[in-house]
C-alpha cells in the first residue's frame, strides 16, 4: 500500500490491447499494470491494477510524442487492502508518500519537454514572415524550413535583416532566401 | 547503456537470451510478443529515445540474409547482408539508421543458429566468391561483449573459404577477436572520418587513436584489416584528409590491408526527410543537397575534383588495386 510504481507495459484486459510507456532510466521502481473495467479483487497478475492507464495512454499518445507519456501508479489497494476497504481520507497521504518520487519524475518530464521545445520550434522570424506576406500552403512549409535552416546554419542575424527587408511577395522573399542558403555552407567552412 | 530489456516472450528462454538477461538483471525486464509492438510504434521519437534507448531481445523470422545494396562494399560475384542487431549505440549525426527506424532501441535477434543456417544455405547454392555484410543496420562489434556475436559467426565463417564476412565498425570491442585464431575470410572494417568531423558528428564513437590503436592491434595478431572513410564530409581544414590518411597509414600496414575505400554522405530521400525532422537544428543537415535517384547527397559544386584529389593522397599510401569508392 503506498508504493509507487513507473509504470512500463500496460494491458487493457477487455481488449487484450498493449502499450508501452517509456523506459528513461530513472531510479524509480517499475512495473506492468492492467486496466481492467471493474474494481480488481482477485489481483492475479503480478503486475499493478487501474482502471485508467489504458485509455489515458491511448489518448494521451495521440496528442504528443509517446517518448512525453508516463504513467506513475501509487497502490491503493491490494488482495490484503480490498478496494473496497479504501478510505478517502487516506489518500492524501499516499501521494505525500511519493512526493519525492513523484517530483523527480514531473522534473524529468519537464527537462525532456523543455529539450522537445528547445529543439522543435520554429523561429520567430517564420511567424514575424508569415504576418507580412501571403504563402500558399506549399511556399508555408518551405519556408519554415528555409527558416529553420538559416537558424541551424548560424545565419539568424540574416534571417532577422530578411525579416527587416522588403521584398515585392513571397515569392521574391523566398528566392532571396534559396540564394542566401546556397551561399558557402557554413560560416568560415568551405565545401572542399 | 541501456534503460530497460525488452523481450519476445518466444526467446525468454533462450540461452543467449537468458545470459544478457542475467547480465542486465537490474535492468527492467518487460515482456512483449513481437518486437515490433515497441520498435515500430508510431510517434516515437528517436532523437528523445537515443537518450535513454532500451535493448529487445527478439528473434528474426523470414529471410535472414538479402542482396547488399547496389554500391555498398567490395567487388565481390554476390554480396549479401545481414542483420543480427536493428540499430547501433552510437549516435552519428550522418547516420541513415535514425532516419530508418522510428525507434533508438536496439534490437538484438539471440536466433543465431537460425541466420547460419541461411547463410550456409546461401554459401551452399551461391556460385563464387560470396561476401557477407554484417555491419549494415548496425555496427558489427560494439555490442560484442553483450552479444557475442563474433564470437558465433567469425569460427561459423572459417568453415566456408570461399565466403567472406566483413565486420564493419566504429568499436574497439575486440576482445573477442583476439582470443581467436585470426580468420582469413573474416574482415574487420573501421570506419573514419577527419578528426573535427567525428568530433563535431560522432556521439559515443571512440576516439580515432583507439580505433587505431585496435585495428592495429588486429593487424599485428593477423587478422585481414581495411579502412573505410565514410562518410567524407567537407572539413574546414582544407589538410583534414591528408592529415588523417598520413595518421592512419603510419599506424597500419598499408601493404598488409584488405581493402580501402571512401564513400560520400549520401542517404535515401525518405530517410533524410526524417532525420531532418528530427534534427531541424542540425548544421550538417541544413546544408545544400542535391536529390539523385532517390538518393540525397551534400551539394559540391566540385565534387569530383575534391573526390580525385583525395584519391591521389590515398594513392600515395596504398596500392590503387585495393581501393573503391562506394556509388552514390
Amino acid at each position: 500500500m503506498g508504493s509507487g510504481f513507473l509504470i512500463d507495459r500496460i494491458e487493457h484486459r477487455r481488449t487484450g490491447e498493449c502499450h508501452w510507456p517509456p523506459v528513461p532510466g530513472l531510479n524509480l521502481p517499475g512495473c506492468g499494470l492492467v486496466t481492467v473495467d471493474e474494481p480488481e479483487s482477485a489481483y492475479l497478475k503480478d503486475a499493478a491494477y487501474d482502471m485508467e492507464a489504458a485509455g489515458f495512454y491511448a489518448a494521451a499518445a495521440g496528442l504528443a510524442t509517446t517518448d512525453l507519456v508516463y504513467v506513475f501508479k501509487i497502490v491503493s489497494d491490494n488482495r490484503e487492502n480490498p478496494v473496497g476497504e479504501v478510505d478517502p481520507q487516506q489518500v492524501p497521504e499516499l501521494f505525500r508518500r511519493q512526493e519525492s518520487a513523484i517530483r523527480e519524475l514531473v522534473g524529468h518530464l519537464r527537462a525532456r519537454s523543455a529539450a522537445f521545445t528547445d529543439w522543435y520550434d520554429m523561429p520567430a522570424e517564420y511567424e514575424l514572415l508569415l504576418r507580412k506576406y501571403r504563402f500558399s500552403a506549399t511556399r508555408r512549409a518551405a519556408l519554415g524550413q528555409y527558416c529553420r535552416r538559416f537558424r541551424a546554419l548560424g545565419r539568424q542575424r540574416r534571417l532577422s535583416e530578411l525579416v527587416q527587408g522588403r521584398f515585392r511577395d513571397a515569392g521574391s522573399l523566398m528566392s532571396a532566401m534559396r540564394l542566401e542558403l546556397a551561399r558557402a555552407d557554413e560560416p568560415g567552412e568551405v565545401s572542399r | 547503456m541501456f534503460s530497460a530489456v525488452y523481450v519476445e516472450s518466444e526467446v525468454r528462454d533462450h540461452p543467449r537470451a537468458q545470459a544478457i538477461l542475467e547480465r542486465y538483471r537490474d535492468l527492467a525486464h518487460i515482456e512483449c510478443e513481437r518486437f515490433g509492438q515497441i520498435f515500430n510504434r508510431k510517434a516515437q521519437n528517436f532523437r528523445m529515445q537515443k537518450q535513454y534507448p532500451a535493448l529487445i531481445l527478439a528473434r528474426k523470422h523470414g529471410r535472414k540474409v538479402l542482396p547488399a545494396p547496389a554500391g555498398y562494399g567490395f567487388e565481390a560475384e554476390q554480396s549479401h547482408y545481414f542483420s543480427h542487431m536493428l540499430n547501433c549505440i552510437y549516435d552519428c549525426r550522418y547516420c541513415f539508421l535514425q532516419g530508418m527506424y522510428r525507434s533508438a532501441h536496439c534490437v538484438l535477434f539471440v536466433n543465431y543458429e537460425e541466420f547460419a543456417a541461411s547463410i550456409g544455405q546461401n554459401i551452399a547454392t551461391g556460385e563464387g566468391k560470396q561476401v557477407f555484410y554484417s555491419g549494415y543496420d548496425c555496427d558489427s562489434l560494439a555490442l560484442e561483449p553483450v552479444s557475442g556475436f563474433a564470437e558465433f559467426f567469425v569460427p561459423f565463417f572459417a568453415q566456408f573459404p570461399q565466403a567472406v564476412l566483413e565486420l564493419r565498425t566504429k568499436s574497439t570491442q575486440i576482445s573477442s577477436l583476439l582470443q581467436m585464431a585470426p580468420s582469413p575470410n573474416c574482415i574487420v572494417a573501421m570506419s573514419f572520418t577527419t578528426e573535427a568531423a567525428a568530433k563535431r558528428w560522432e556521439q559515443d564513437v571512440p576516439s580515432i587513436e583507439k580505433r587505431l590503436k585496435a585495428l592495429a592491434r588486429l593487424q599485428d595478431a593477423g587478422w585481414p584489416v581495411a579502412v573505410r572513410f565514410e562518410p567524407l564530409l567537407p572539413d574546414p581544414d582544407p589538410n583534414a584528409h591528408a592529415a588523417l590518411f598520413d595518421r592512419v597509414f603510419s599506424r597500419l600496414d598499408p601493404d598488409r590491408l584488405h581493402s580501402t575505400s571512401t564513400g560520400l554522405f549520401r542517404m535515401p530521400a525518405d530517410y533524410f526527410r526524417n532525420t531532418l525532422k528530427l534534427y531541424p537544428d542540425e548544421p550538417l543537415l541544413a546544408r545544400e543537397t542535391q536529390t539523385r535517384n532517390g538518393v540525397v547527397t551534400l551539394q559540391q559544386p566540385d565534387r569530383e575534383a575534391w573526390l580525385a584529389n583525395l584519391e591521389t593522397m590515398l594513392f600515395r599510401h596504398i596500392d590503387p588495386a585495393s581501393y573503391y569508392r562506394c556509388a552514390d
